[in-house]
């Protein structure tokens, strides 16, 4: 067992400070739902009692329950016996374990939980010595290895190298994980140290740490051996987030989750208001409090749970001149967003990630998103307008690229109006043609339209917000735009867009975006006409 | 469809007949369509015309009949190759890499 600092919802955490009885009372009604159960698990300071209750239930998320400090003896005991590699590893990372458990763990064959056990700040030095054999003997096997192979050999697989630059030229066979591990770790005997100086100090791992960096950055390591690796230039390997994981930074807050229902009881949310959460800020059913709102502490949050955009983009479809936009893409990944003439508004789309301009988290379910995947003549337009012969001819199959790339001229100046003198005009044939290679051709790569419901994004909504709300959480993006910090600006500056192009927006949050400095928002007033009071 | 000139189609069925040579060497037509846009172009919507997916104006017969000839001396000097020789030429190479 070791002490760390708690994962856990903040907001939970001041609502037990403050009304223990109801901070009793919300983590029952989290029980109710299947997704809040398992927000719930998350938070490392949910009672034992209620671990053990979601634990019986199917579907129970034990990688969450395993790893929480909070997590029942007897349940760590009983999957332990079952042994699965993905649980083993959860327990591996819980910091409330005894000596015995952590001593069952080590006797795993799966290297993920040796390197997991390894990291304990309460591993014991008999285990890390034993475990350091494992890494010795790979060692000792690539060395013994490599003075097999023929000289010149090493140079073909230099790629694979790890230890690349030394006289052995060791092959990639250490586990690395595992030795940095252990040589982080301030409980490692100085006998493994010392062998640890014999190898290759100098190879980076994955992580850019070497060995050389990370056994200078443990105080355990003998200083005579630490000044020999600072005399070869090594230098410290400071990584503050290195090992560290938080379901919570990962997953979102567990109470932004009971937003997320609009049957979740009020007086509940209404507590957490109290407390200043930031999903109550957007709710309009919630008054506005006395708290200090932090655009830069809210931003994930509102982003992660896809609030702010539930609240402002819904009913911009109102706007005849908006269009929203669905891209699948198995290489950028799927990606939502919306284009309105005048306003230049940058996607820079990316795998994954979430771009200020749209909403990067591919195939989630969206109530008030309904893609339309049917390829009509105009959405065949718009897709191979997006392409060159070139693309044609590079990915597509012998045989069908002069029919594609026919389709596609077709396509030009059939049914848009973007053509100034039309050369022809498609028959209904051709029609079919052009929207039948259009649709074998963009099965991955696509825009798709979208049809927007914004009565299924409620309760959120900007129109159905009272105008006090409305009038601060402009006031609070405004102060995380000119705050410029990181990235976060470039959302408040997307959100500022979005509240100027919205028909539900007062004049005098238009008057008071006029001053604020940002192209963008200037065009989408531009495109956004209001009379003066 | 509108009913195109007997003339016309005969243009277009020519032109047709040149893509359908010139295509015959993919590599070398490649090339040649990525410096002459116009050409292909006209090329394609000529082949449009003959398979009945558009139906054309004058002004597309006009582009047509402007390239047939400068179209039909790249064509005509294409000669044929055996696509599946030369891929398969090209998976050998990749396998000695």
């Amino acid at each position: 067992m070791f002490e760390k600092k708690l994962d856990t919802d903040p907001y939970l955490d001041r609502l037990e400070a403050s009304d223990p009885d109801l901070y009793n009372e919300i983590l029952l009604e989290f029980l109710k739902r299947p997704e809040t159960k398992a927000a719930i698990t998350r938070h490392e300071k949910t009672p034992p009692e209620i671990l053990r209750r979601i634990a019986k239930e199917n579907g129970a998320p034990y990688g969450n329950i395993l790893s929480n400090p909070n997590c029942p003896p007897e349940l760590i005991e009983e999957r332990l016996k079952v042994g699965k590699d993905d649980e083993l590893i959860s327990i591996s990372q819980n910091s409330s374990l005894s000596e015995d458990t952590v001593r069952a763990l080590a006797a795993s064959s799966y290297s993920p939980v040796l390197t997991w056990v390894c990291r304990r700040p309460d591993c014991p030095s008999d285990i890390l010595e034993s475990l350091f054999t494992i890494c010795e003997q790979q060692w000792e096997s690539a060395v013994a290895q490599q003075k097999l192979q023929p000289d010149d050999s090493a140079s073909m697989f230099d790629d694979d190298l790890l230890f690349g630059g030394t006289d052995y030229g060791v092959y990639y066979e250490v586990d690395e994980y595992l030795i940095e591990a252990i040589a982080s770790n301030p409980n490692t005997p100085e006998q493994v140290f010392k062998k640890m100086m014999t190898m290759d100090v100098h190879a980076k791992f994955f992580s850019d740490a070497s060995l050389g960096s990370t056994l200078l950055s443990n105080p355990s390591v003998p200083a005579e051996d630490r000044a020999f690796l600072t005399l070869q230039g090594i230098t410290k390997f400071e990584d503050p987030s290195r090992h560290v994981s938080s379901m919570i930074d990962h997953y979102g807050l567990p109470t932004s989750q009971a937003f997320e229902y609009s049957k979740f009881p009020t007086k509940y949310l209404e507590a957490l208001n109290e407390l200043g959460h930031p999903s109550a800020l957007l709710h309009p059913n919630l008054k506005i409090v006395d708290q200090k709102y932090d655009f830069n502490e809210f931003v994930d949050g509102w982003i992660k749970y896809e609030t702010i955009y539930r609240t402002l983009w819904p009913e911009l479809a109102q706007r005849e001149d908006i269009y929203f936009w669905y891209l699948r893409s198995s290489y950028d990944g799927d990606n939502f967003f919306f284009s309105i003439p005048g306003v230049e508004l940058e996607h820079e789309f990316s795998r994954g990630s979430n771009t200020y301009n749209s909403m990067s988290y591919p195939f989630i379910d969206r109530p008030w998103v309904e893609t339309d995947e049917n390829m009509d003549i105009e959405m065949s337009h718009e897709n191979f307008s997006n392409r060159d012969i070139d693309d044609l001819f590079d990915y597509s199959d012998d045989g069908e690229q002069y029919d594609l790339i026919l389709a596609f001229l077709l396509s030009r100046n059939s049914w848009t109006r973007e053509v100034e003198s039309p050369q022809y005009t498609l028959t209904k044939k051709g029609e079919e043609f052009v929207c039948e290679w259009a649709e074998s051709f963009f099965q991955d790569d696509r825009d798709m339209r979208v049809k927007i419901i914004p009565e299924r994004a409620l309760p959120y909504s900007w129109a159905a917000m009272p105008m006090a709300n409305k009038e601060r959480i402009t006031e609070v993006i405004i102060q995380g735009f000119n705050g410029k910090v990181d990235t976060k600006y470039q959302y408040a500056e997307h959100f500022l867009t979005c509240i100027a192009l919205h028909p539900s927006t007062p004049p005098s949050i238009k008057k008071a975006l006029k001053e604020i400095d940002s192209k963008v928002i200037g065009q989408a007033l531009l495109v956004s006409p209001w009379k003066e009071d | 469809m509108a009913k195109v000139a007997k003339e016309s189609l005969e243009l277009c069925t020519r032109v047709d007949s040149l893509l359908t040579k010139a295509t015959g060497d993919p590599d070398a037509f490649y090339e040649f369509a990525s410096e002459n846009e116009e050409i292909i172009r006209c090329a394609f919507l000529a082949r449009g015309v003959v398979r009945e997916l558009i139906n054309p104006l004058p002004e597309l017969l006009t582009a047509i009949a402007a390239i047939e000839a400068e179209f039909a001396e790249y064509a005509n000097q294409v000669v044929a190759v055996d696509v599946d020789d030369d891929e398969g030429e090209e998976d050998d190479e990749e396998e000695d890499e």
